[in-house]
Order: C-alpha cells, then structure tokens, then sequence
C-alpha cells in the first residue's frame, strides 16, 4: 500500500486492484484496503464476498488504515456503506491520528455524517436499502434486527450474513418493505426518465431481486453511480414540501428523523432530471474535490477557490469534535454567503438530504416558470381564438390553473411545440387504468392493449395526441362521447342550432376537394345518396322540421346509383311477399317492413344527385360517421376514398353534419315523399327494364 | 416498398431464438440499447409488439423512447415483425 500522504494527494482515481508496485510483497490481508479503493461494482461484489468468508474488516495495513479510509478517501459510498455493514469502524484512526471519517469526502463524507447522527434503527434502514438495491445475483442481505448496531459486530453481522446468503431465500417483511418502496418509485423515475435524454440508467425488476442496468455510456465511476442511484431511488420517496426545507434552512439543525430517510443522498435525483443541468454541478464538484485533496496535505485554505466550491457542502457542519485536525475545517464563511434561488447550489448549507432536494426543487423552479409562461401564452392564444371564432364550447382553461405546481412535465416538450401543457397530460397521468381506457375508447382507441408500467405511458401520451387535437377544433375534449348519440361535431351542431363559421368553411372546404376530386373524366356521374327515415319521429310537418328531429328520424343513410333507386325497397317488398328470411336478419329490411306493417309510407330523400360513385361512397361514409353507426341500420360504416381515407374523424363527421345540414333544408324545399308497398314498381331497375313503366315509387307525393 | 435482405430473412422463417438485433431496423447499436433495457430477444420485442396490440404508431413511439430508435428505423422493425405476425400468427 502506498503511503498515506500518497494516497490523500492522488487525484481520484481507479486503484487497480491488482497487483501495484510493491506487489509481491503485499499481504493478503489487505486486498480489502485495495478493493476499497476502487469504485467499480466488481469490487464491492469482491469485498461482500470476502467479508461473507470472514475477512476482517477492521484490518489494517502498514499505516494502520482501515478499508473505510480507503473507501472514504477516494469516496465510494457503496464501498464504504458495505465495510459499515459488516461493522467497520469510522473513527479508528490510523497511525497518524486519521480517522476515516475526518478523511472522508464527497458524499460519503455526508453519509457518514448523518450515519453517525442516526439511530441503530435508521441505521438498519440504510444497510436495509443498500442491500435492496444491491443484490448481487439472486443473494440479498438482510440485516437482523441487531440490537447493536452501532459499530456493528463483526460476528454478530458475519452470522447474520452468512444465514441470508446460504440460501436464506426467506422474503422477509423489511426486504419487501424495500423492494415495494423502491417498486413505488419507478414511475416517477422512469416519468423523469422522459427528460434526460441520455437515459443512462434502467431500473430493471426480476424475480431475484432489483438490478440496475447501467448504460455503457456513463462516464462515472460504476461503483458510485451504482450506490447513488440505488439511493436515489429511496430519495424520491420522501421529497419534503418546499416550506420544509426552508424552515430547515433557518434552524441550524433539523429533526433526525428527516435526516435518515435519505440515505446517501446525493446529486442523483436531480442528475436524473436534469442532466444538463446537473453538468456545472458535477464539474464543480470534482474540481473540489482536487483542491481538497491538495489541500489535505497543505492545510493552509486561503484560496478563495477552495471556499468557493467547498462551502456549499460543509457549511453549516463542524467536523466531529473528535475529527483529527487533518481533516480540512472548512468554511466558517460559508454560511453566510447570500442564496439565490438560480444556483442549484445554493440551499446546501446544509450537506444533506433536503438541501439536496431543494436544489432539485429550485432546478424544477425554472421549468415551472417555463411552464406558468407557457401556460398564460395557451390561455391567450385559447381565448384570441375562441372569440374569433366565437364558437360557445371552449376548451376548458381552468384545468390549467388548477394545477400550480408544475411538475416535471415532459409530454409537453416531445408534442408539438404549438401545443403547450395545460395540465391536461397530469389529469390523465391520475386516471385509473379503467378510466383511461374508457377515455381511450371515446377516441377509437379501443380496446386498448394491457396496461402495464410500459406500455401506460404510450397510451397516455396517444390520449393526450387525440385530445388536443379536438381541443385545437374549439371542441371540449371532455364532452361525454360516449354517452352522446351521434358525434361531438353533431352533437355541437344540434347544441347550436346552426353551423359554427369555423365549423361550416372548413367543411365547404371538405366539399369543394370532394367535388373535385372526383368527378370529371373517368367519374360516372349517377349516383346519389339517399337518407331513409322513420316518419315516426320525423312526423309530417316539414315547414317546422328541425335539424335534431330530422337527424334522429334517419335510421338509413345510402348510396344509390340511377338505375335503381329504390333497390331496398323493391327487397323489402319482394321479401316480404315471398317470406323469406332475410327480412330477419336485415336490419334496414326489418325496419321497412315494420313500418310498412304499421302502415306507414316511408320517407326517402335523396341528396348529391348526378355525383360519381367515389363521392356517393365518400358523402355517405361521412354522413355515417356524423351519425354514428349505432344510429343507424346499416351495417357498415361507409367508404371513404382517395384523398379522403386520410381525413380524420373530426374531419369526416365536419363533413357529415354539414352535408346532413343540407340535405334538411333540400328537404324543407322538396317536400317529404313516402314510399308505400304499393306504389313501387316491379323491377329492381326501372329505368333499365323501363317495360313496366317506371313510374310508382317516383312519383312524388305533396307534402301533407 | 422492396425489403432488405434482413427483413425478408426474419420474416421468413420461425423466430425461435434469435437476437434482437436480428430484425430489421435493429442495428448493432440499437440493439444493445435495447439488450440493456431488457429486450435481447426477438420474441422479447415481438412481445411489446404484441402488448401495444401491433399498434404502428405505439410501437414506434415506444421504440424511440426506449432505445433512441429513428422514427425510419422504428417503422422497418415494426413492418417486419408485422410481416412476420402475419405469417405465422
């Protein structure tokens, strides 16, 4: 081993656990102290396996260092919170009075300080959920409910160990209490995961255990990342409120109950958040940890560097009165330094967990700002828009207020960048599984796939697309669709009683491209469509007929060609003559005959005269959607061709109900005809086969 | 649309137990992205394909996000097991 001075004025760095300089002679009691300097998660397996077959964890090599120093030196959380399992010592000292608490740095240095300030019991919690996180292969540690923990013993530890490992496969309560916690935090992890584009880390659940799957990508030292994330994990379990860490920030100390919950707590939550952000910190740090290490050996800190980059981590904390005089007092200063809210430095005076998540906080701050601004702009733009448009159902704003904090929101910025977070995505995070699959289901999403961790947010995200498309349209996606006969667009239009301008331009534009589409060479140009109602509902008095009756009155919406009109009819009849079945399995038919039984004439109207068989298909299929098929007796919905088949459903129920809207006021012109049994000819093609005179059905009748 | 080599080759037979990397659009790299977040095998993939219920626009979003997979390259992959659903499902 190198000598002390070499080790504390070595920049941080991989001690390889091979054989160094003076390798031959070295002796076998110390690998530990060589393990335990390096920070790969080798390592730390290498030295859980060596302390399970007894190797003693307070040796010490020729200086009278212990592994801890090792650890603590080159700050390996992990390592050392695994030596501290196992009941290594932090404040025996070596030969020249270092303890490896006064030696410690970076976040060790704050574990070891709340280590030494918390209870046998939070202690517990800590071994707890290092080994939770640590599971090597299917083995995990569970550590018995000693009643000295303090130092734990050795022994006491080696037996308790050596239980779990052989196989002791026993689920006990505290390790599932770990894993369902850490399980809990997946969400807000992977949520968070959105953010940070590099998605370094993946938290990945088996049967055995947890594991962390690391990216290759990561530049940090395995071991560290590893502990870090591992804490990480419990740290985003409890985020105290915002008031909290103020409150703290003023005492001098806080409860020790706060404390201990974050265990390690380190710069991790916020540099998975925000890894750019996180980058000046990180730079920061190590910079600070060069100086320090420089200035352990030349205690004399009057650069300004040194409190500059230090203080933010030790103020406010006095090295244990026992600490030997090596270690660097930092920072009276420090203290004082004023804190603006900008820095994610700033609110670690003290160099523990809620400092940490007030830099986290303060680093959201600026998001939520973003977002506020954000917000207000959608506002503006929502009602500039809806008072042009002077539709009466705006999207809902209020969602939008409603939710103040605002939360990592990452939907936000992958949609569109016109469309902005108005609190829409967070309503729809808090859906249960039922219910956002029925808010799926309203957008012909249906049925949705299993809703898992995995897959839950793609549909959330799917959900959000579709609603903000409605929203665009000035339609509130929260119209209950479902419960609504015909489609929203209709149902709006219904609401009204007359077309919304907005509403009626883009469909004349539907029209227009329709019109031109199809027709023209290669177009035929005889086909209609036609609307089949019940005279039930639509009744005779035609002058004051509504759009609502006339809508709901429809049960048949069909395309004909010239040469036979009145094809369904001539069925029907012919079914009805001859007694066949179909009458029974033909919605329509049935419905026909029904009526015909009751001895009504049916009315028939017919629109889109003289058009091409594409855009009868098309207008049909439109009409359908606006109506909804459940509405009706057909029996599918329609076609939609060329460049229509690309339409969205707004588009295409627009067109519907514009084309519907139509067909009301052709009909207040020409008058309801009906069609009675009687009165149709005998041929299904009475302009074909004109022998028997085509007359009957077409004659019209006055309206009554 | 012609297909590559690759994808006429997965599509063409049982997947049994190949490598993720062995569908189309699933390159060296993504693949390994997609390996580290648990998806090694073919038949892993094929099952989030199947979980979104062989949605295209779930699936490729779900790739992007999971491994970084271009929106070409999400689209490849999805045809091919597509295909490959088509065939032997």
């Amino acid at each position: 081993m190198p000598p002390n001075g070499a080790i504390t004025t070595t920049p941080r760095s991989r001690m390889p656990p091979t054989t160094p300089s003076s390798g031959k002679s070295r002796p076998k009691k110390e690998t530990l102290h060589y393990l335990a300097a390096s920070s790969s998660t080798t390592s730390v397996d290498a030295a859980r396996t060596l302390l399970e077959r007894g190797a003693n964890v307070n040796a010490i090599d020729r200086d009278g260092a212990t592994p801890l120093h090792y650890a603590c030196t080159h700050d390996n959380v992990a390592m050392a919170q695994l030596l501290l399992t196992f009941g290594a010592d932090p404040m025996s000292a070596d030969k020249l009075g270092r303890t490896a608490y006064s030696i410690a740095k970076g976040n060790t240095l704050r574990f070891l300080r709340r280590y030494k300030k918390s209870s046998n019991r939070q202690r517990l919690g800590f071994f707890r959920r290092f080994f939770a996180c640590h599971s090597r292969n299917e083995t995990f540690f569970i550590v018995r409910n000693n009643q000295e923990v303090a130092p734990l013993r050795p022994t006491a530890l080696a037996e308790a160990a050596s239980i779990s490992f052989n196989r002791g496969n026993v689920l006990t309560n505290s390790y599932r209490c770990a894993k369902k916690k850490i399980r809990a935090t997946f969400h807000a992890i992977r949520r968070s995961r959105s953010n940070s584009t590099a998605t370094l880390q993946d938290v990945v659940l088996t049967s055995e255990g947890i594991r962390t799957v690391t990216t290759p990508s990561r530049r940090a030292p395995k071991a560290t990342v590893y502990a870090k994330r591992s804490m990480s994990v419990s740290d985003l379990l409890l985020i105290p409120d915002r008031r909290d860490i103020k409150n703290e920030d003023v005492k001098t100390r806080g409860s020790p109950v706060k404390k201990t919950r974050g265990t390690g707590r380190s710069r991790t939550p916020e540099a998975i958040l925000n890894p750019r952000k996180q980058r000046t910190p990180v730079n920061h740090h190590k910079r600070s940890k060069s100086q320090e290490t420089k200035l352990v050996a030349m205690p004399s800190p009057n650069s300004m560097a040194y409190y500059n980059t230090s203080r933010a981590r030790n103020a406010g904390l006095r090295p244990a009165p026992s600490a030997p005089p090596l270690s660097p007092e930092p920072a009276i200063a420090a203290v004082k330094t004023p804190k603006t809210p900008t820095t994610p430095k700033t609110s670690k005076g003290r160099s523990k967990s809620p400092a940490n998540t007030t830099a986290y906080f303060t680093a959201d701050e600026s998001l939520e700002l973003l977002g506020n601004n954000m917000e207000k702009l959608n506002i503006e733009s929502k009602s500039a828009k809806s008072s042009k448009l002077k539709t009466p159902s705006k999207p809902t704003t209020s969602s939008s207020t409603s939710f103040s904090s605002a939360e990592d929101d990452k939907e936000a910025e992958v949609s569109t960048p016109t469309t902005v977070d108005d609190g829409e995505i967070r309503k729809i995070r808090r859906l249960r599984e039922g219910e956002l699959k029925s808010e799926l289901k309203k957008f012909g999403i249906s049925p949705a796939g299993p809703l898992d961790a995995r897959t839950r947010r793609l549909y959330e995200k799917k959900l959000l697309i579709e609603r903000r498309k409605i929203t665009n349209r000035g339609y509130s996606p929260d119209a209950d669709v479902v419960s609504c006969r015909n489609s929203p667009q209709l149902e709006l239009v219904l609401r009204n009683g007359f077309l919304p301008a907005d509403f009626a331009s883009r469909a004349r534009k539907c029209d227009e491209n329709v019109r031109s589409e199809f027709s023209g060479n290669g177009f035929g140009y005889n086909a209609f469509c036609y609307l089949i109602m019940d005279p039930r509902i639509l009744g005779s008095n035609v002058e004051n007929l509504t759009l609502e009756t006339f809508v709901r009155s429809i049960f048949y919406v069909g395309k004909g060609s010239k040469n036979r009109p009145l094809a369904h009819f001539i069925d029907a009849r012919n079914e009805r003559r001859d007694k066949l079945d179909k009458l029974k399995t033909c919605e329509k038919l049935k419905t026909i005959d029904e009526l015909w039984t009751l001895g009504f004439g049916i009315p028939r109207h017919e629109i889109s005269h003289g058009v091409s068989d594409e855009e009868a298909f098309v207008r049909e299929a439109s009409i359908i959607e606006a109506v909804k098929l459940k509405n009706l007796r057909n029996k599918k919905a329609g076609e939609f061709h060329g460049t229509t088949k690309s339409w969205d459903n707004i588009t295409k129920s627009e067109y519907g109900t514009f084309l519907l809207d139509r067909a009301l006021s052709t009909l207040k012109l020409e008058g309801i005809r009906l069609i009675t049994e009687d009165n149709l000819p005998d041929s299904l093609y009475p302009y074909v086969n004109n022998r028997r005179g085509a007359g009957g059905g077409r004659t019209p009748k006055t309206p009554k | 649309m012609s297909t590559s080599v690759k994808h006429r080759e997965f599509v063409g037979e049982p997947m049994g137990d190949k490598e993720v990397t062995c569908i189309a659009g699933i390159g060296p790299t993504y693949g390994t992205k997609l390996t580290d977040a648990g998806f090694d095998k073919a038949y892993v993939l094929f099952g989030q394909y199947l979980l979104l219920k062989k949605d295209e626009d779930l699936f490729i979003e779900w790739l992007k996000e999971t491994a970084g997979v271009t929106a070409n390259h999400a689209k490849t992959a999805f045809n091919c097991l597509n295909e490959w659903a088509d065939q032997f499902m």
